[in-house]
Order: structure tokens, then sequence, then C-alpha cells
């Protein structure tokens, strides 16, 4: 049956927002940490590091999607790590020649994306088995999911470690600022791998209640309107009675 | 409206049409609507034959399909040996034909990115000293580093004076007069993590500006020894007069460097690297 078009958006927006929010792949699946941790010691590395790994996501994911029925189960896994390394050997190229500063600054984190957890992952589990438009769909969630996640660190630890916001070159555009007397005071600990630990443990824990709350106030309501119904059906079948 | 409705119908026109005066006309508008009605029916009757006709093909289609499906079991018997064999062979081509098409790929965009890394430093020295990138020469005679040394110079520049300035006209690396200045790729070693390299320019003996080539050091931490407050104590000073910068922390000569607390590593590996174009600096053959 052909769905209609408010609820293909219905549907399209429920799989952008699970990457995103309810399974945002750093904070609810905890996929891909070792990178999250070396490359988020400032924004701009995380912004980076995301958007490169949002569309390493979205092409392997399609691909892999439109190849479904093509490749065959044994080879499966050879054939996934090869579609994603060859575009993140492309983003690598790419980013050598025109941001050579961010190329740097990512270091061996860029090429591992090859072995990142998420894009194999969400190529096994979800491209493999899902339509092509909805695969593409659910790479941009995840890979925003990824992006925000990333920022969120590397916003925190750049401003209690080296005290700026948001400061360094992307593309040739500078931006952020560094504040003067911060950066005279800054907790170097927070740049330091265990100030990443620290980050990413107090934000998980952080996002897992926030979500779980809600979430709890969604089943509550439910239940409530369940219990209304209900109330309602007994005073229908005592009339009825009557 | 079913046929028998219709004709009743007519015929109760009919007898009103007898009572009227207008007869003909009114027989002729019937003989009308008449023509229309029976011309729907063949309409309606053609697209049910076409539907019949459809359905005809649907039936043949299924039994070409089972008849298909028969020849294969049938089939089946004669090829079950190279089954396995058939779905390596399947396996090799997929990854084959994807190995092949992610290479084509891939050289493509490598050739379309390529940096010509030579190029880049040339490049950036024409625009540092705002001169034509073709007076900048790569000078390995001045390439000159310790035996065994683990900071070294790994690439030399030097930029030679415009075209008609000197005596004889065009300019050559070989005569020193010719050279504007000279820049030097120096490796550090001792950093935090990896080494620090560095571009440091020399015009008239004297350093005047040092910029970083590249770096892994970590952001906010070593970071400072990299930046211009801490590279431009070194900035100004005569080579000729240094025997070899030190660290120092009241010292107030040229030769005393302050490094920076924390970034003690990162401040080592610069100092290594400036240690290493004075070497070079100094033991180049001949006049500067």
């Amino acid at each position: 049956m052909k769905r209609s078009f408010k609820q293909n958006m219905i549907k399209s927006g429920a799989i952008v927002s699970n990457g995103i929010i309810t399974n945002n792949p750093v904070f609810r699946l905890v996929l891909g940490t070792c990178p999250v941790l070396a490359v988020t010691t400032s924004a701009v590395n995380g912004l980076g590091m995301g958007l490169a790994a949002t569309f390493v996501l979205l092409c392997s994911n399609m691909l892999v999607s439109a190849l479904r029925r093509v490749i065959p189960d044994k080879v499966r896994i050879p054939a996934y790590v090869l579609i994603i390394a060859t575009f993140v050997t492309v983003v690598q190229m790419v980013l050598r020649k025109f941001i050579p500063s961010l190329y740097d600054s990512l270091g061996i984190y860029l090429p591992l994306i090859v072995v990142n957890c998420i894009i194999l992952a969400r190529a096994e589990a979800f491209a493999s088995t899902n339509p092509v438009l909805d695969s593409a769909l659910d790479g941009i969630g995840m890979g925003l999911g990824f992006t925000a996640a990333l920022m969120l660190i590397g916003i925190i630890r750049e401003f209690f470690g080296s005290g700026s916001f948001f400061f360094g070159e992307l593309a040739g555009i500078k931006m952020g600022w560094q504040f003067s007397a911060l950066s005279d005071f800054s907790m170097s600990i927070f740049i330091l791998p265990a100030g990443g630990f620290l980050v990413f443990g107090l934000l998980m824990a952080a996002v897992n209640a926030l979500t779980d709350y809600a979430q709890k106030k969604k089943d509550k309501a439910t239940q409530m309107r369940k219990s209304e119904i209900k109330a309602k059906n007994e005073i229908k079948s005592e009339e009825v009675a009557l | 409206m079913s046929n028998k409705e219709k004709t009743s119908n007519m015929d109760i026109q009919k007898v009103k049409v007898n009572d009227l005066k207008m007869k003909e006309q009114e027989m002729k508008e019937q003989e009308l609507k008449e023509n229309a009605f029976t011309e729907q029916v063949q309409e309606v009757k053609e697209k049910e034959s076409e539907n019949f006709d459809a359905i005809d093909k649907i039936d043949a289609g299924m039994a070409n399909l089972k008849a298909m499906a028969e020849t294969k079991n049938g089939d089946e018997p004669k090829r079950k040996l190279s089954r396995s064999t058939r779905d390596i062979l399947k396996c090799i081509i997929v990854l084959t034909v994807i190995a092949v098409f992610a290479g084509a790929l891939l050289g493509t965009i490598n050739y379309l990115t390529y940096v010509d890394a030579d190029a880049a430093i040339i490049s950036e020295i024409a625009s540092h000293y705002s001169v034509s990138s073709e007076l900048v020469r790569k000078d390995e005679s001045r390439i000159i580093s310790q035996d065994g040394a683990k900071s070294y110079i790994e690439d030399c520049f030097v930029v030679l004076k415009a075209v008609g300035s000197v005596g004889d006209g065009t300019p050559s690396i070989g005569n020193p007069i010719d050279v504007d200045a000279i820049i030097y790729r120096a490796v550090g070693s001792g950093a935090y993590s990896g080494t620090v390299e560095l571009l440091v320019f020399v015009s008239d003996d004297v350093v005047t500006d040092i910029t970083v080539y590249a770096q892994e050091e970590t952001k906010g931490i070593g970071s400072k020894a990299l930046a211009v407050s801490h590279l431009s104590q070194y900035i100004g000073v005569n080579l000729s007069d240094v025997e070899s910068f030190v660290k120092s922390n009241d010292g107030t000569a040229d030769s005393d460097i302050e490094f920076i607390s924390g970034a003690t590593k990162t401040s080592t590996a610069v100092n290594n690297a400036l240690n290493a174009v004075l070497y070079a600096y100094n033991n180049f053959g001949g006049a500067r």
C-alpha cells in the first residue's frame, strides 16, 4: 500500500529525530567513543569531524541500501568496508586540499572513520534492510546526532580547557572568540583525555536523565488516557445496565 | 439506467409525442438520444473486451512463469554440483566490481585534489615577501644537518633578488650576493606528539620571521609554545653571533630563550628546530 504524503513526512521526521535524540549514537548508543574523546578538544574540530562522518554516513548508507539485493550475504562486511573506505578517502583528499588546517588537527582520526562503529552499525542494522530514501534520512539523522554530540563536548572542553568559544578556522572562515582573561586560568585537564572522559560521562548522564524523564512523562500521559477511556467505558456499561 | 427502463421511458414518450403536435421533432431528438445510448453501450462492451484481453494476457504470463519455474526446477539436478562455486564467483564478481568503481572514483578525485607540497611552500614564501614565485628556488646545497641529529633541516628555499637589480642581469642561487632571503623548513624533535615543523625566514643573517608548518601539539597547552609571543624571542637574532639557543629563565643574551611552563616539550622542540637552522646556516660553506 502506498503511504500518503503526510504519513511519509511523519515517518521521515521520525527517522531523522531518532538519530539525533532518541538513539543519539554518542550518548544513547555509545558508539565511536574513541574519536569522540580524541577529537573534541575544540568545538571546531568536533564540527569538522562530525560533518565528515555525516557525509560518509549519508553516502555509504545510500550505496549500501541501493546494493542491498546485489551484495551476497557472505561478503557483505568486506563490501561495506570497501564502500565506506572509498568515501572516507574522498573526504580525506578533499579536506587535505581545501581545509588543510582541519586535516592536520583531525590527524589519524579522519582515516579511522572507516572503522567507526556508527557507520558500520548503520550500514548493517538499517541500510541493508531499508529503501534508499529511508537509509539516506537515517544517515543524515545519525550524522547530525554525532555532530551535535561532538560539538557539545567540544564546546565544554574548549571553554574550560583553553578559555575560548568555537575558536578556530573552518574552510578559511575564522570564527569564535578567545577570552584572554579566561585562557590564563584555563583548566588544562579538560583538554587532556581525563577531562574528555569526565565531560563525556557527565553529559551522558544528563542526556540519559532528560530522555528518561521525557519517556516517563510520555508513559504517564498514555496511561492516563488509557484509564480515562476505561472509566468512560465503565460508565457507559453502567448506563447500559441501568 | 437499464435497458428495459429506457425502452419503457421511450414508449411513454412516444405516446406523449402522439398526443402533441410536434411529432417529428421529438422523434428526431429521440433518435439522437437512442444513437448516443447505443454508442455508450458499445463503448462499455469494448472496455469489457479489453479487460478480458488483459486478463488473458495475465493468465498467459502466469503460465509462462510457471513454465519457467518448472524448467528451472528441472535444471537444478544438473547444476547442483556447481552451486557453491557459483556463490563464490558471485561474491568475487560483486567485490571486484565495487573495488574497480572505488578505484576509478578515488583516482579521479586524487587527480583533482593533488597537492604539490613544494609548490605550496614556494607560493607561501612568495606571498610572504610579495615577490613572484619564479624568484623562489629550492636550494638543496643549504640543507646541512649534524650527523645523526634528530632535529634537522627538511627543506631549504632561497629568494633571489629581482632581475636587473644585480650586476650581470639574471640572479642565480650559486651567487650569494644574489640571494635576498633563505627559508628553512626545520624539523624539531622532542615535541609532545611527533615533531614540530617550522618555516624560519632568514635574511642578512637575521631571523625575520617564524611560522608553524606542521604540528600535532595539544591545543591550549603545547600550542602556547607555538604562539607568536613565544616564537618572537627568536626573531631579530643575528645567527652569526649565536653559538646555540639555550633554555634560560633570566638570561638577557640573544641565545637565552625562556621556555613556557607546562609546554616544556613543545618549547624544546621549537628550540631544537631553531638550533638545526643555526647549524645549517653557520656551516654553509663559502660566503652567505
